[in-house]
């Protein structure tokens, strides 16, 4: 079977001068849990926002399960993007139905239990909460999904060591072998044990991908400490 | 974070022995069931085709056995189990010698230490 | 998947919705208002301050309308905007929908609020006007009474005014009431579209959907005239044939426009989607 993912020659220009990301090719696997790793700017997000259809590429193709970005994809594959994207003025058992209705794979009981795990209460308004407890509401709408493919943009900048340790924990409970699941952050040894495999990016281009017990073996240290070797200025 | 791992050292193998102590030391006796990977993993909190990576080189090893009804269980050869101890304090001792050398220590001088700890003790009684 | 997409964008805006519909009925409250003022017993002669005051809310009825109006319109293309174009797009574009289904809720939706404030607008006038009657009517003459005179002879004073005109009268106002239903669509889909161009942008693409939408009013106009101007005067037949005709045109093309527009906001969607 092929890949989950296959990307080929994959090219975004925003214009002539800045190519956020540069002639990409690349297949991932099933079951892994990827990191996307590179400095702020390296074309993480542009990546990601092509995989999930908001952005066009400028050349080059993505399939995922073999099909090209539209709606089939979409049905299968779950996106926490690095911004808010639910309008504050709606309650959270609100937000849950709406995902109920157009995600097929999307199960109200899980996004529930997580709710209460966290303690936060599904009639309250997503304006009332915090920045920290909007993000994690966002997460526990994607993590609640049965989807092929995970796409989180940057998931744990920005919350408590607390939240952090959690977000892993769910990724890791929510571990299915016929998925996999792409993070892409800058902080590296946070999440290193977590990963599988990771992708270095700089420039747009593709740097590195391996799994990080072979960076471990060959280069005797830790991803993160590698990555700042690698990305040193 | 929960078994705080090392840097340098690939994941795998820290696990495997991790889980190799947890069995010589009788936390998971001889011939009792495992938790299962996805269990490891979550407590451990690495990736869990890691955890399944580690599991695999302990099955190598004969250490932990795979049963088609019973899940995984622990080898009830207790001489391989006894082995594997060996092959660990073995390291530890190794560990302990590299450590001692690094601080200018000989070997012998190294050696006398571990006993000198009583020794001190009496030495400071005799005094 | 569709009827979904409309269930939720009713959701989402049928409080600003109600929120409107109830202001048309405060403004027309007012408008009301004026016309209990002694100011309209045209016997007194001389004004007074309440005479004032009334004209003062008649005059704030008609602007309180237009700006409501506005703000229906602003509202329709905002939140299009925001819920395409900005963060929240980000959900929007990543549900499992076509772009057809998903521009079809929204244009649906938005054009129904919109039909519905016309429609309340329209009862607004009709109140209005017979509250304006019931006032300058003269104490002995009520208005069931005036409904009665008039009520048999609508259909000769029709006809009259359509011959006056040279129009069939009846056939005007089928098309009147085409018009006022299509009106809307017409609109909110060459409004969406000003907005989806305005995204090709890679900057300003708040102002240039504004621009656009300008632009295409000025073509729409350009067009219009354009059209009049081929057709020959004597073929037409009298002020009301040229009336006629010349709304006939203009329908056309803003209804051409409006499909236009819409293919427009497919493209952009669909093929060149690029979310900051």
């Amino acid at each position: 079977m092929s890949g989950l993912i296959e990307i080929s020659g994959l090219t975004k220009a925003y214009n002539k001068s800045s190519i956020a990301v540069n002639n990409i090719n690349l297949v991932l696997p099933r079951g892994r849990i990827i990191g996307l790793l590179g400095p702020n700017g390296s074309g993480k997000t542009t990546l990601i926002k092509m995989l999930n259809g908001l952005l066009t590429p400028t050349q080059g193709s993505i399939r995922i399960n073999g099909q090209p970005v539209g709606v089939e994809t979409k049905a299968r594959v779950a996106y926490l993007p690095d911004r808010t994207y639910l309008s504050g003025g709606r309650k959270i058992y609100e937000i849950l139905d709406y995902f109920c209705d157009f995600y097929a794979d999307f199960s109200r009981e899980r996004a529930l239990g997580m709710l209460q795990n966290l303690g936060i209460s599904p009639q309250a308004r997503l304006s009332t909460l915090s920045k920290g407890t909007r993000e994690k509401v966002q997460l526990i709408l994607v993590m609640s999904r049965n989807a092929d493919l995970y796409v989180l943009d940057e998931p744990i900048a920005g919350v408590d060591p607390a939240a952090r340790d959690y977000i892993l924990r769910t990724i890791i409970n929510n571990y299915n072998p016929e998925a996999t699941v792409l993070i892409s952050t800058h902080l590296i040894g946070d999440i290193e044990q977590v990963l599988d495999e990771v992708i270095f990016m700089r420039y747009g281009c593709l740097v590195l991908y391996t799994s990080v017990d072979n960076i471990r073996e060959q280069h005797g240290k830790s991803v993160d400490a590698y990555f700042r070797e690698v990305f040193a200025c | 974070m929960a078994w705080n791992l090392e840097d340098g050292r690939p994941i795998y193998a820290q696990l495997v022995e991790r889980l190799q102590v947890r069995i010589v030391s009788g936390r998971y006796g001889p011939g009792k069931r495992l938790p299962s990977v996805r269990e490891l993993a979550a407590e451990a909190s690495v990736n869990p085709n890691t955890m399944q990576k580690a599991f695999a080189e302990l099955e190598k090893s004969g250490l932990i056995l795979t049963q088609r009804t019973n899940g995984r269980t622990v080898t009830e050869d207790e001489a391989l189990i006894q082995r594997s101890r060996q092959r660990l304090a073995e390291g530890y001792r190794k560990d302990y010698f590299a450590g001692m050398k690094e601080l200018g220590y000989s070997e012998d001088e190294a050696a006398a230490m571990l006993y000198n700890r009583r020794g001190g003790m009496e030495n400071e009684r005799t005094d | 998947m569709l009827g979904k997409l409309i269930k939720h964008e009713w959701k989402n805006t049928y409080k600003f919705g109600l929120l409107m519909l109830g202001a048309v009925a405060l403004i027309t409250f007012l408008g009301w208002l004026a016309f209990q003022t002694p100011m309209w017993n045209l016997e007194s002669g001389r004004m007074s301050w309440i005479d004032l005051l009334g004209l003062m809310t008649l005059l704030m009825y008609v602007m309180l309308l237009f700006a409501a109006h506005c703000g229906v319109r602003i509202y329709v293309g905002v939140h299009f905007y925001r819920t395409m174009y900005t963060d929240e797009g980000y959900l929007v574009h990543t549900l499992p929908v076509t772009k057809h289904q998903i521009l079809f809720s929204k244009i649906l939706v938005g054009s129904l609020w919109l039909l519905f404030f016309c429609i309340a607008t329209y009862l607004s006038y009709f109140i209005l006007g017979v509250s304006m009657i019931s006032a300058i009517m003269k104490d002995e003459y009520s208005l069931s009474a005036l409904w009665r005179e008039i009520l048999p002879n609508m259909g000769d004073f029709l006809r009259g005014f359509g011959d006056a005109l040279g129009l069939d009268m009846a056939w005007w106002l089928v098309k009147a009431l085409v018009s006022m239903v299509v009106s809307p669509f017409v609109f909110v889909v060459t409004l969406f579209g000003a907005i989806s161009l305005g995204q090709l942008f890679s900057r300003y693409r708040v102002m240039m959907a504004i621009l656009i939408y300008i632009g295409i009013l000025l073509v729409n106009g350009l067009l219009g005239s354009l059209f009049r101007s081929f057709m020959s005067v004597d073929s037409l037949y009298g002020l009301g044939g040229y009336l006629d005709y010349s709304t006939y045109v203009s329908s056309i093309v803003n209804l051409l426009m409006a499909v236009a527009m819409y293919f427009v906001s497919w493209y952009v969607t669909g093929r060149r989607l690029n979310m900051q």
